[in-house]
């Protein structure tokens, strides 16, 4: 049914710099539907995320359904066919939480850059490190979280 | 007041019996008359076909279902102005009668009165009826939100699919009806319906018809619909289920009701087809719609209940009360503009016919049953079986009536006493209670039709309808019953017979020429 079973994890295809949280990977509707569908914690079909995004926006059923697609191509929703309201119908629901989606989006955001600009990358965080105490600090509360997960394993 | 029969004469109650006898009577009559007349019009069909479903509303009006018992009152020793105003049904006189150590009474009349009593079949008939109303009611209130619900229907914006929108307007135009709505269900196997009436209408697509279909075959599918709502299906599905639901006891109903519902599918076939220049592209959609779905959507519930708002669904069922027509059958009634008789209807008449047969058995021995038990003989009140309990108001003797199918009063007589004070049961000597007419209070006497193991010797009193009606039209439907099943049993037989005969004629001669030369 999908072609996309062997992802593991998010990997976005670009970054847009200017937009606002998910919007910098995914596009606007995409992020609204994907948001609604993870608040709805449960498998959905179009149907019902169409009408509980109807009530925040003004938005056509075909166009949920073809972001609904697009999403899955992505490899962000999984689908599946059940019996449901009305006959045989696809319901989705998110491969990830958001949250790996968001850890999955640093990373490859981060390793991209790490892999074009190491240089550069490593330098601006030394700067932000001497820059910024706060950011030392997580920096450093960070690194001590991972030592500690290494002594306990 | 609640008087129960026992089943067989519940059975027989005129309401109950007349208007099942005479709706198989019907359809039977409206078989032969469509296949005499080779109708195949399925506009006349469907009406023709509606015939047998009115009858029980006619047979109703005529024998109201409330009526089953009867009160009699001692016109002779009793001030009918006791009596409260009641019609007078009928009247009946009982020879000397001869109570507890009493001496004997002169010939008493009785005249008997109409009480309105509920019987089961009575009450089968009135939930009917009553269903009936309130599922049209419910039907043209509720109708749309039910089903979009249950169907999970999504409605679309021209705005949205204009491509679908423009198609839809412009046969709607050319079928000079209003633009119907546009809603969509999610279901991935293509099928359509519509839902609705008038600027309500609706034509549903399910995704599965969106993706499957080509623009020229969505077109045909399309003007199927609009077909439907031109010819006004709503109404005629919701009175159909209607009627069905008011003889929801009469399997030969849901019979009706789906070869109904059949040929109204034929006719919008009729009706669509002449919207588009390319028919047969129809027959290329409903074929891509067959092979595509397997098996029903939902529940048997939900389908169930979706099926009285659902004007039509392009997908099929497979079983014997389905309401669409076979695809062979569609296909063959849009190749033709001169309709075949195909095989799927030809099964649902052999069904009906079937389904009369076994009707009309049962009917048969619950008569014959009926009759044997109150043979039409003598009635008597057997003085020891009358025990007397004293009421206010008049005189009164109660007694259950028989249906006027037998229509002869028998019956047995016992105690009739709600009084909690037992003492007032059959000790008041019934000379004192005469003796003092005018203040006394009244006789209460309960006469049941039930046959008891010791049967009260009985006294005749042939009624005037007496066994003739009953045996008359149990006789009339045998034969009509007996000649279709020779008919249609025979039909094959003897044209083959004449055909052989015709065939062997001319071989014949044939041969008598070549001699002859």
């Amino acid at each position: 049914m999908s072609s996309n079973h062997s992802i593991s994890e998010y990997m976005p295809s670009e970054y847009r710099i200017g937009e606002d949280k998910l919007e910098s990977v995914l596009g606007p509707l995409e992020a609204h539907v994907m948001e609604t569908i993870w608040e709805m914690r449960k498998p959905v079909s179009v149907r019902e995320v169409y009408e509980k995004l109807r009530r925040e926006r003004k938005i056509a059923y075909t166009t949920v359904m073809s972001t609904m697609d697009a999403l899955f191509k992505k490899g962000l929703l999984d689908r599946r066919i059940t019996r449901g309201r009305g006959g045989l119908l696809y319901v989705y629901w998110p491969r990830f939480s958001k949250e790996e989606v968001e850890r999955s989006v640093v990373k490859h955001v981060i390793d991209s850059l790490l892999r074009n600009f190491g240089n550069s990358v490593t330098s601006y965080l030394i700067e932000i490190a001497a820059s910024d105490k706060e950011k030392i600090k997580a920096f450093r509360k960070l690194f001590e979280s991972i030592e500690k997960e290494k002594k306990d394993k | 007041m609640m008087t129960w029969l026992d089943p067989i004469s519940d059975l027989t109650q005129p309401f109950f019996f007349y208007s099942i006898t005479f709706t198989i009577l019907f359809a039977l009559l409206t078989y032969i008359i469509l296949r005499i007349l080779g109708v195949h019009d399925p506009k006349f069909k469907s009406y023709f076909y509606m015939i047998p479903l009115i009858i029980p509303l006619v047979i109703y009006a005529i024998f109201p279902p409330f009526y089953l018992a009867a009160e009699i009152s001692f016109a002779s020793f009793s001030s009918i102005a006791d009596m409260p105003a009641q019609a007078k049904i009928g009247s009946i006189s009982l020879p000397k009668m001869h109570f507890n150590g009493i001496p004997p009474f002169k010939p008493v009349h009785l005249e008997v009165f109409k009480i309105q009593v509920l019987s089961l079949t009575g009450l089968l008939c009135f939930v009917g009826l009553i269903a009936g109303t309130v599922l049209l009611v419910f039907l043209y209130f509720f109708g749309n939100k039910i089903v979009c619900w249950l169907q999970g229907i999504v409605e679309l914006t021209h705005e949205e699919d204009p491509e679908l929108a423009a198609m839809v307007s412009r046969l709607a135009q050319r079928a000079g009806i209003s633009m119907p709505r546009i809603g969509i269900t999610e279901d991935l196997r293509p099928n359509a319906f519509t839902i609705g009436y008038g600027k309500n209408a609706m034509v549903v697509f399910s995704l599965g018809l969106l993706k499957v279909l080509e623009n020229a075959e969505l077109e045909a599918v399309i003007s199927h619909e609009i077909g439907h709502i031109k010819n006004q299906d709503f109404h005629f599905n919701a009175l159909v289920s209607a009627l069905k639901t008011v003889s929801f006891f009469n399997p030969l109903a849901y019979l009706l009701t789906s070869a109904i519902k059949r040929e109204r599918e034929f006719l919008a076939d009729n009706t669509g087809m002449k919207l588009i220049k390319k028919p047969w592209i129809f027959g290329k959609a409903l074929k891509k719609v067959w092979e595509a779905s397997n098996g029903s959507s939902g529940g048997l519930l939900k389908r169930w209940i979706s099926s009285f708002f659902i004007v039509s669904e392009l997908r099929h069922q497979r079983n014997l009360l389905a309401t669409h027509p076979t695809l062979k059958s569609r296909l063959s009634n849009i190749a033709d503009s001169i309709y075949h008789r195909s095989a799927g209807r030809d099964e649902t008449l052999r069904a009906i016919l079937s389904c009369a047969i076994i009707i009309m058995m049962v009917i048969n021995v619950c008569g014959l049953l009926a009759w044997t038990r109150y043979p039409i003989t003598l009635t008597r009140i057997h003085s020891k079986e009358i025990s007397v309990a004293s009421k206010k108001g008049g005189y009164r003797l109660k007694i259950s009536d028989m249906p006027n199918i037998t229509h002869i009063w028998q019956f047995e007589c016992r105690t009739f006493n709600h009084e909690k004070d037992a003492e007032d049961r059959g000790e008041l000597p019934l000379t004192v209670e005469l003796g003092k007419q005018l203040n006394t209070p009244p006789l209460y006497f309960y006469i049941s039709i039930a046959s008891t193991e010791h049967q009260p010797s009985l006294l005749s009193r042939p009624s005037q309808v007496s066994g003739s009606t009953y045996s008359w039209i149990l006789t009339s439907t045998n034969i009509v019953v007996m000649t279709i099943i020779l008919f249609l049993s025979c039909r094959d037989c003897f044209r083959n017979a004449i055909k052989r005969l015709v065939r062997w004629y001319s071989t014949d001669q044939q041969r008598s020429r070549k001699i002859l030369s």
